[in-house]
């Protein structure tokens, strides 16, 4: 369950979207990927389970990425976008079972193991009451919840979920970092890109920021969460609570003209927007 | 929830191929028992019955089959490849680069000299379409370069069709391009089954062996690839699957509409809408479809010879509409 990240850089057209990011974890946690829109966030996943190409070397398990098939890339690592779609109305179990696709040849037909898989997957995620229903039939929480179930049957030991909690209510926010914690204690990396910082802060034992293609801070959410830090990067006061023993960053206000105010000052409704 | 069970279902289906293919051995201007034709080694049929039976009817009802199977189940592939519920075969072009082909063939006078110039015209239409296509969209990845491709190409095979029709002399070769364009299976010979079904049936295979792939497609093009499926792979054999089965088909039998786009529609909800359920009984049902719709001809006009691709569309868009509204009723 080892990810190695050794310089690795992605390049979109002419622009350098990711820099010389180095970062690597040889044990089960919950890494939080942050960093503001365009830093590169979504780039550098994409890199990670090779869907753009990268400069540098990345590896899973002490293997390079590129001396695996797709195939054997897939069981090592498991994807989820930042684009939650299904384009048909799938039955859930279905959709789970697409998790197992590496594992599957030919016309694949599912297996003993792979009906094993997708029902510890639905057990895990609480879907046995909706595993044959068609996806367009629930809601935005459950719906999350079944796509990263497709990430547990998969039993890649590293899982990478862009933005995972995005449309999703406090209640569904909080559940879905539980889940991923829970996986982190079945023995899964979890890299998780998240725009929430008191999400981030709580939840993730490891905060990596990512600022213009650049990883700034690998550390712990109290180490690298500093006020000044936050500032530079979001250009946003923080205030950091202590609730349950527990420490929280919360953005409170702006702090620099860089970001363009959301409510017009002039009374130009679109100026600014 | 009622739905019957895939194996049953494809049983089903092809038991009631079989049953249209021998009703439409049977049924025309004269009615002939199939079974003592083909079977029973004809002895108890009359000598012009056989003919009909050999030299007519049977081309015709084989051509329905396949052509019918390509339609469907291209149909079923692109919907799946371009996540696209209204894509349909003729959306790469193929199919207007074919009539394109076959049109130059009537235009140039070739047909009147060599009987089978217009298929062999039309195929090789269809195969400069689609490498036309592969050169435009080829490496691009993303779906809406392949679909105004598309567009572009069957805009300027539209364009140069209607420029051929414009530009001809003769009245009745303008009749003969407009009556071929309408689609047909009638006076097809054996000739015509040979060079069509083996492209079809080599296309065919090529779409089914995407139908994994398009599974995984449901969740999109990242997560299909993260999880091992080859994008390139798959799409070349979807766009060359359907250039040589669709291809092969518009030579033989004209612009045949709506059946690569009803018909899988039709079947979505019997699948429970999975993919690479939906191939095989697209296939089935576009065959049933077109079976039937041969036959209404035969047996609602018999004398006027109706064009197949006109019942297709008189059937096909009334019945879309209808499911369309169904659908929203069920959303709503």
């Amino acid at each position: 369950m080892s990810i190695q990240c050794m310089g690795v850089g992605v390049k979109l057209g002419k622009r350098q979207v990711v820099r010389h990011v180095t970062f690597s974890s040889n044990q089960p946690e919950l890494i939080g990927l942050i960093g503001p829109n365009g830093a590169g966030k979504s780039s550098l996943m994409r890199a990670l389970v090779g869907l753009v190409e990268s400069s540098g070397q990345i590896m899973f398990d002490d293997l390079p990425s590129y001396e695996m098939s797709a195939l054997e890339l897939a069981r090592k690592v498991a994807y989820l976008p930042q684009e939650r779609v299904v384009h048909w109305p799938l039955a859930v179990r279905d959709i789970i079972m697409l998790g197992r696709m590496p594992y599957q040849s030919g016309f694949g037909r599912a297996s003993q193991q792979d009906n094993e898989a997708v029902d510890r997957a639905i057990s895990v995620m609480g879907l046995e009451a909706l595993a044959s229903r068609p996806f367009d039939a629930l809601s935005g929480g459950e719906q999350a919840r079944v796509l990263i179930a497709r990430l547990v049957a998969q039993e890649a030991s590293v899982i990478i979920a862009d933005e995972p909690i995005n449309g999703l209510d406090p209640a569904h926010q909080i559940a879905l970092m539980q889940i991923l914690k829970n996986l982190v204690a079945n023995g899964k990396t979890v890299l998780v890109s998240l725009h929430d910082l008191s999400l981030a802060s709580r939840w993730c034992e490891r905060i990596l920021i990512l600022n213009d293609g650049v990883l700034l801070d690998d550390g712990s959410a109290r180490e690298v969460m500093t006020p000044g830090r936050m500032e530079e990067v979001y250009g946003v006061q923080i205030r950091k609570v202590e609730a349950g023993g527990q420490s929280f960053v919360v953005p409170t206000g702006l702090i620099d003209t860089r970001t363009p105010p959301l409510v017009p000052l002039d009374g130009d409704e679109t100026h600014g927007l | 929830m009622g739905r019957p069970s895939y194996p049953v279902l494809l049983l089903a289906l092809i038991g009631l191929v079989v049953v249209l293919f021998f009703l439409s051995l049977a049924v025309g201007q004269v009615w002939i028992n199939p079974w003592n034709g083909l079977v029973a080694n004809g002895d108890q049929l009359a000598k012009a019955d056989k003919v009909i039976l050999w030299e007519i009817r049977l081309p015709r009802a084989l051509l329905a089959v396949f052509v019918g199977c390509i339609l469907g189940l291209s149909g079923a592939v692109l919907q799946g490849l371009l996540r696209n519920p209204l894509a349909e075969p003729g959306v790469l072009g193929v199919s207007a680069s074919a009539s394109l082909g076959a049109v130059l063939a009537i235009y140039s006078g070739l047909t009147t000299s060599f009987a089978y110039a217009l298929p062999i015209a039309a195929l090789i239409g269809a195969l400069l379409g689609v490498l036309l296509l592969l050169s435009l969209a080829g490496r691009g990845s993303d779906v809406l370069t392949m679909i105004l491709s598309g567009v572009a190409i069957t805009s300027l095979a539209s364009a140069l069709t209607s420029l051929a029709l414009n530009m001809t002399s003769n009245p009745f070769a303008s009749l003969e391009i407009v009556f071929w364009m309408l689609g047909s299976l009638t006076d097809r010979s054996m000739v015509h089954v040979q060079l069509a079904v083996p492209l079809i049936a080599v296309g065919g295979v090529m779409l089914l062996s995407t139908a994994r792939a398009l599974d995984a497609l449901s969740l999109g093009t990242d997560v299909a690839r993260s999880i091992g499926v080859d994008m390139k792979r798959t799409r070349f054999l979807a766009i060359m699957g359907t250039a040589m089965g669709v291809g092969a088909a518009t030579a033989v039998a004209g612009a045949i509409g709506f059946v690569g786009l009803i018909v899988p529609h039709l079947m979505r909800p019997l699948v429970g809408s999975r993919p690479s359920k939906l191939l095989p009984v697209s296939a089935l049902g576009g065959a049933a479809f077109l079976i039937t719709a041969d036959l209404a001809i035969r047996l609602m006009l018999p004398d006027r010879d109706l064009k197949l691709g006109v019942v297709t569309a008189i059937i096909g868009a009334p019945f879309f509409l209808w499911l369309l509204i169904k659908i929203r009723k069920r959303i709503v």
